[in-house]
């Protein structure tokens, strides 16, 4: 009878480990959203960070952010990627985006490596609290895996609390953006935005985004003049310009 | 008579001026010149003929035979000095070889050298430039190094945008020449509305020029403005990516039909009046035309980008593409022991001078050093080649002779595709002893300066990483992407669903000792039966067979156990001796089998009562 029961929780087991293995998309496959050559290379921190740091060099603080904050969401403990964005942010006079104690705390790892452990804090909660049931006896045991699966689960939601504004965030990539008061480029512009400035996204509608500045301001702003920081399928990536 | 000569005189000088101003005209001072004495079979020189004045109906090409002679344009030259004015008309041929081997262009006027043109087999070259062309039946001119480039002209023939590469494969942070030229037709396009631009975020492209070169390029008949950018083209990223460049203009389009100017039928029927009435400036002159904004872009050129290498990837490499040289010079070759001296490095070559980076001395013993800082020269409008100079200031702390260390600097040649370092040679300085009692203060700025760090001290920015290749499809979280969702789903209902189901089966579990126990009274019900026929048959072995079932079928429904399989032994075992009633049920049913015992009606009724007091008592527990 044990070894019927063993064998049906591997079985459980395998079948929950290949319904996340077997559904990961690959980077060919994969949609990123951004322009073509982007799906096809995918995306990689340090290739970002180099590429971000290429952009500074040449002048291009808009894209040299846009990068920077796209390295960092991949890479969140690396120091060199915070030192550069926060250097180009000085000398460009933005204003400095210091992450909190809280949100520090809860990003250590790169997102998708806190999606899997979350992902294993699933499996060893599950496992333990059936376990538990099948063997009471050492019901001790099988509390502490639900304990720390629970806790892997709790680390990957407290992740994606503190990274869910960052899915709405752009950058300004372009000098002196204006934003109008209705999605239409008519009359004079409420206010204008800075090169490199973050904003975050509200609406869309046709060619303009509904955008809010750090400051509290909103407005429309042309979708070809900021460039989310995740990049949403069917959006092009901000084209690169002349320095 | 003195009067008359002088005029006859004055009348034969300019006669004879006459005649030679005639002889001069007849035959014009040619100067030929060709761009280049060697070229490839497939690729084309250019032969400029360049006469004084303004006409050149006496100017044709020469008859060379397997040369093509293709008129690329004309150009004229005007010169006003004190007031006169001098004029020059240069008229450009494309020559074309139809076969490899050396010709002899002759001269066109006396005096002058006739032209060799070698054209050499394109498999004897190797590396013969492509000059392929859409829409043109001309090939474009060549540039040295790089490539003809293709010339999609508008659907109308206003303009035309064409980028010119070296090369197809770079490396990531490598950074190429390149040459952007866009062709308008005067009269059609009436404003170049902005700069051009890269089509990709893949590509970073140096700053450009406010005043282009201009030329004149004849294709498929008419004469182009071309203007002419150059620039450094810089890959980003690796992959394969095509690359375009777009410019908008602003173009005259015709309002009205263009039949219209042309008088129908009659003397203008002939089609040599199709030209004359199509043309621009005509077509400009009788009105009808509106503006409207177009974008050109040139044709998409396929690139590759390659990562650099994790392999032989030098400590110090700090991202720098292209072929440097590095030489390094102190301030001066003597010094006092606490003065500061000037250690240069010196980086020249082509390349990608933003990632050129030193951090030149760190810690040396016997010096102290400080934070350098950094300049570029450029060699060239685009910044492609020139030189890179780090200072750093170093103070020697102890007098005698003092040798600064060699400075290493990395980069990636992509022309050998390797790494490479090279040191420059250490410098030797004469440091005497500090006079005595002097305390040498250090500058400000110095002492304001911390020592050396990670930081480009050009830039300030930190140096790039190495790429270990491993990517990611998407900057999504998985979290926030459906398929890693759903699957936490399923995952959450397989475990409930698990869960449940142990319930189930534990309630199942449950069920099944009911049933035995609804088993056992039927079968308890059924012994009862065997008893009361027994004790009517007088028959004690039949009677205590059935009363041992009975309690047999009781106990084991209790116990979960087969009926059949309990004993006296297992009676004493699970009932701790206090069993006797049913233990002597169970002894008179062993000794009734054998020995043959007979009751009487009393004794069977008395059995009866006391069975059913165990099954009772049991039933109750």
């Amino acid at each position: 009878m044990k070894r019927f029961y063993r064998r049906w929780i591997c079985a459980f087991l395998l079948a929950g480990l290949s319904l996340p293995l077997g559904a990961v998309p690959t980077s060919a496959a994969g949609s990123s959203g951004s322009a073509a050559p982007r799906a096809s290379t995918g995306f990689a921190a340090a290739a970002l960070y180099n590429q971000a740091n290429t952009f500074a060099r040449h002048g291009q603080i808009g894209q040299a952010v846009l990068h920077y904050e796209q390295a960092l969401l991949l890479a969140p403990a690396d120091a060199d990627i915070a030192a550069n964005l926060q250097a180009v942010r000085a000398k460009a006079g933005l204003p400095e985006v210091p992450p909190s104690a809280m949100d520090r705390a809860l990003t250590p790892l790169a997102p998708d490596t806190m999606a899997w452990l979350g992902c294993g804090g699933l499996l060893l909660a599950g496992v333990g609290a059936l376990l538990s049931r099948l063997q009471p006896e050492r019901g001790r045991t099988f509390r502490v895996m639900v304990g720390a699966g629970a806790l892997l689960m709790a680390g990957m939601m407290g992740n994606a609390l503190v990274l869910w504004p960052k899915i709405h965030e752009a950058v300004v990539f372009v000098p002196n953006a204006p934003a109008w008061t209705a999605p239409a480029a008519a009359g004079d512009p409420a206010f204008t935005l800075r090169e490199g400035e973050m904003v975050s996204i509200r609406a869309t509608r046709q060619r303009f985004l509904l955008i809010r500045t750090a400051a509290g301001r909103s407005g429309w702003v042309a979708r070809g003049e900021i460039a989310r920081v995740v990049p949403v399928i069917g959006e092009t990536a901000a084209p690169a310009r002349q320095t | 008579m003195k009067t008359k000569n002088r005029l006859s005189l004055v009348a034969l000088w300019m006669a004879a001026c006459a005649l030679a101003a005639t002889a001069h005209a007849a035959a014009p001072e040619v100067t030929a010149q060709l761009d280049r004495t060697e070229i490839a079979l497939g690729d084309s020189a250019q032969l400029t003929l360049t006469v004084p004045g303004t006409d050149i109906d006496g100017i044709a090409p020469p008859t060379v035979p397997g040369l093509e002679f293709v008129d690329a344009g004309q150009s004229s030259q005007y010169q006003f000095i004190n007031g006169a004015v001098s004029a020059n008309i240069s008229v450009t041929y494309d020559v074309i070889p139809q076969h490899a081997g050396n010709f002899t262009i002759p001269p066109l006027s006396r005096g002058s050298q006739p032209l060799i043109l070698h054209v050499l087999d394109a498999s004897g070259t190797g590396n013969a430039p492509a000059t392929g062309n859409m829409g043109s039946g001309l090939p474009p001119p060549v540039t040295s190094g790089l490539n003809a480039g293709t010339t999609p002209l508008t659907a109308d023939g206003a303009a035309f945008v064409r980028l010119r590469l070296p090369k197809t494969e770079l490396y990531v942070g490598e950074t190429v020449p390149v040459e952007i030229q866009v062709g308008l037709r005067p009269g059609i396009v009436a404003d170049i509305n902005g700069l051009p631009t890269l089509n990709g975020d893949a590509f970073i492209l140096g700053k450009l020029a406010a005043q282009p070169d201009q030329s004149q390029e004849v294709i498929q008949g008419q004469t182009y403005t071309v203007l002419t950018w150059h620039a450094a083209l810089a890959a980003v990223k690796s992959g394969e990516f095509s690359l375009s460049v777009e410019t908008p203009l602003t173009v005259r389009v015709r309002a009205v039909p263009q039949r219209r100017l042309r008088p129908a039928g009659g003397a203008f029927a002939d089609p040599m009046f199709d030209d004359f009435f199509s043309d621009s400036v005509l077509q400009n002159f009788f009105g009808g035309t509106t503006e409207k904004q177009i974008t050109v872009a040139s044709e998409p050129d396929a690139l590759k980008i390659l990562a650099l290498p994790a392999a032989g990837r030098p400590a110090g490499f700090s991202g720098a593409v292209g072929n440097f040289e590095v030489s390094s010079e102190l301030s001066a070759a003597r010094a006092v022991a606490g003065d500061p001296l000037t250690l240069r490095l010196k980086v020249t070559g082509t390349g990608s001078f933003d990632r050129v980076n030193s951090p030149m001395l760190g810690d040396v013993a016997g010096w102290r050093t400080y934070r350098p800082t950094a300049k570029f020269a450029p060699a060239d409008s685009a910044g492609y080649g020139g030189e890179k100079t780090f200072e750093q200031a170093v103070i020697p702390e102890q007098p005698g002779r003092r040798t600064v260390p060699g400075v290493a600097f990395s980069f990636f040649n992509p022309a050998t595709r390797r790494y490479e370092t090279k040191l420059t040679a250490p410098l030797s300085v004469a440091v005497s002893p500090a006079p005595a009692g002097s305390a040498t203060p250090l500058a400000p700025a110095l002492v304001a300066v911390p020592a050396p760090t990670g930081a480009n001290p050009h830039d300030g920015l930190r140096q790039d990483h190495v790429e270990t290749g491993s990517t990611v499809a998407t900057l999504r979280p998985l979290y926030f992407q459906p398929w890693f969702v759903g699957t936490q789903g399923v995952l959450v209902l397989c475990f409930a669903g698990g869960l449940l189901a142990l319930r189930q089966r534990e309630r199942r579990a449950g069920d099944v000792g009911a049933a035995q126990r609804r088993q056992a009274a039927v079968a308890v019900a059924h012994c009862l039966t065997e008893m009361t026929a027994a004790a009517a048959a007088s028959d004690a072995a039949r009677f205590f067979s059935a009363a041992r079932a009975a309690l047999q079928a009781s106990l084991g429904a209790r116990w979960h156990v087969a009926p059949a399989s309990i004993t006296l032994a297992d009676l004493d075992a699970r009932l701790n001796g206090d069993g006797s009633g049913i233990r002597g049920i169970f002894s008179l049913a062993d000794e009734a089998a054998y020995s043959g015992q007979h009751l009487n009606a009393a004794d069977f009724q008395q059995w009866m009562e006391t069975v059913r007091d165990q099954l009772r008592k049991w039933e109750e527990l």
